[in-house]
């Protein structure tokens, strides 16, 4: 990759966002280190810049609580640039609409975005926050999401299939349901479709965790400093090719109407992990739990930048805490390969390399030491 | 304030009709209200005649007055290609082109079964005893590419694969006079995907 296609964030511009009332802040590259205690607005400054590159908060709270407690309305804006390009704004507004609820805007450059997909892979950014353990502890779920959304942002086609796929399996799945039972014929449309889908989705999976996969063996070591060898293995649930896929699901068809759901495809899929051969989700301690999840995601932002040619922000909510001292500065020193990180702490590590930009957050608002 | 009770049950049923809010609603009452008699007993004469004077088309299922519609009774319209639609409103998109000049059968919606629509509730059975008795060369799936619309053009395809005349499906790709650059990035993938070659 050319490291002068990568991508910063130079300034960032909050109104009435979250507990800021106003604040206008110009960034560095490199890491870039929030410190501050709690509940002082750290995590709300990720939350904006993450909304920038997905237009949704990670944060599991209602859309209202984004505007600052009595305010109108609320904007987060950014400029983003290429070492040699031209800067890029993007700015995601919200005003209260009379009903209650949020009205949301999207520009780009001063002009509205038509479709919440072209927001998507504009800035490539990927976040680590705490409950990322889910993504080692959870159900296949969780990890089909992490690939879909990281395909998502790499891939319009996929974006476009995936959804094809999941309203070809809400319609097949209503006629599963239905009685007396559908005739084969009645389903074929539907097998055949979902076939076709299948088709894009899967090879697609098997290719990103083909990339992801020396990545994370790469990080994981490094921060574990073993020799502790970290293998994801993608488990498709029915080949890719259409026939095969169509000969899974018809040997199911009887099975499928008494349960009333389809039971072949990607949406069943998992992706394990395995640590020196065996289940790390089963076997591995909570420690090699934390660093692969957190490898996962560091894995992630290097293919995510690597797909779209312009490096990808890192976004690390909270990480420092869980981790023992070693791994900590290890940590620091990965991070140490990648363009732009933000990370978030409660105090301030005492092996800090000292060429960093250390912001401390204090109540809505940011102090340069 | 509180309209005349003719007039508030006029707004009133204008608010019911797509796109028309309250405010559009209050301002087609005033015109209509200040509109010529003959003018408005015309309105509201078309309105019932839509409702009463109109039916489909005992052969395609299109709107027509009559037993058969224009273009069943058309004799300038060749009988050998049918084009299969979903409803009225897409046979008209197929006729405003000038290019197809075979005849229609319109289904009266797409296989959608959240909507609780199968084969049965469509005019497939219709359409099935039509290809008996006219025997087509050819049948062109104009449905949309939707979901719907693809899962009703595969099973009317499955249907009829063991027939004699060619089942077509419209070609998917670039609108024509755009600009690659604005495509989406879906139908440009689409476009590619089914590229030609140049004779």
């Amino acid at each position: 990759m050319r490291e002068s296609r990568k991508v910063v964030l130079e300034r960032l511009e909050l109104l009435d966002f979250r507990n800021y009332r106003e604040l206008e802040l110009d960034l560095p590259s490199g890491l870039v280190l929030l410190v501050g205690e709690n509940a002082q607005g750290k995590t709300a400054l990720l939350e904006a810049l993450y909304l920038l590159g997905t237009s949704r908060s990670f944060r599991a709270s209602r859309e209202a609580e984004l505007v600052r407690w009595g305010c109108l309305e609320a904007r987060v804006r950014a400029v983003f640039r290429r070492d040699l390009g031209l800067a890029r704004e993007l700015e995601v507004n919200w005003v209260r609409a009379g009903d209650g609820g949020l009205e949301r805007r999207i520009l780009r450059n001063g002009a509205p975005l038509r479709r919440l997909a072209d927001l998507l892979g504009e800035v490539p950014m990927a976040l680590f926050t705490p409950g990322d353990l889910s993504l080692i502890q959870g159900s296949p779920q969780g990890r089909r999401r992490f690939l879909d959304l990281l395909l998502c942002k790499v891939s319009p086609l996929y974006l476009a299939s995936l959804t094809r796929y999941g309203s070809v399996l809400r319609q097949r799945n209503e006629l599963l349901r239905r009685r007396p039972a559908p005739t084969l014929p009645e389903l074929a449309p539907w097998d055949e479709q979902l076939a076709t889908a299948s088709g894009v989705l899967v090879p697609r999976r098997q290719q990103v965790v083909g990339s992801l996969q020396e990545a994370v063996t790469d990080i994981f070591r490094r921060l574990s400093d073993s020799r502790c060898d970290l293998r994801l293995n993608y488990r498709p649930a029915a080949p890719p090719d259409p026939e095969g896929f169509l000969s899974a699901l018809r040997a199911r068809h009887r099975e499928e109407m008494s349960r009333g759901s389809t039971q072949v495809g990607p949406h069943r899929d998992d992706l394990e992990l395995l640590l020196d051969g065996r289940s790390l989700q089963r076997y591995g301690s909570q420690g090699q739990h934390r660093s692969a999840a957190l490898a996962l995601r560091l894995a992630e932002a290097r293919v995510m930048g690597e797909s779209l040619e312009e490096g990808a922000l890192v976004l690390l909510d909270d990480c420092l805490s869980e981790l023992d001292v070693g791994r900590g500065q290890r940590l620091l020193e990965i991070l140490a390969g990648y363009r732009q990180v933000f990370l978030t702490t409660t105090t301030i590590p005492l092996s800090f390399p000292d060429r960093v930009g250390v912001f401390r957050v204090v109540a809505g608002s940011i102090l340069r030491p | 304030m509180t309209l005349p009770e003719p007039l508030e049950r006029l707004v009133e049923e204008l608010q019911r009709l797509p796109t028309v809010g309250p405010k559009t609603a209050l301002r087609l009452a005033f015109h209509l209200l200040s509109a010529p008699d003959s003018q408005v007993r015309a309105l509201a004469q078309s309105l019932l005649d839509i409702k009463s004077k109109l039916t489909t088309c005992e052969r395609c299922g299109n709107l027509s007055d009559a037993g058969l519609c224009a273009v069943c009774r058309d004799p300038r319209r060749d009988p050998s290609v049918l084009c299969v639609v979903a409803t009225t409103r897409d046979l008209m998109a197929v006729e405003r082109t000038r290019e197809f000049r075979g005849l229609y059968h319109v289904l009266g919606g797409l296989i959608s079964p959240l909507d609780g629509i199968g084969p049965a509730q469509l005019r497939i059975q219709p359409l099935v005893d039509r290809l008996e008795t006219e025997s087509p060369s050819e049948l062109v799936l104009a449905t949309n590419p939707t979901v719907s619309g693809e899962a009703t053009a595969l099973y009317l395809s499955r249907l009829l694969s063991a027939k004699s005349f060619r089942v077509t499906r419209l070609a998917l790709g670039l609108p024509v006079g755009s600009d690659l650059e604005y495509a989406d990035e879906v139908t440009l993938g689409r476009a590619f995907a089914g590229r030609r070659e140049m004779s």
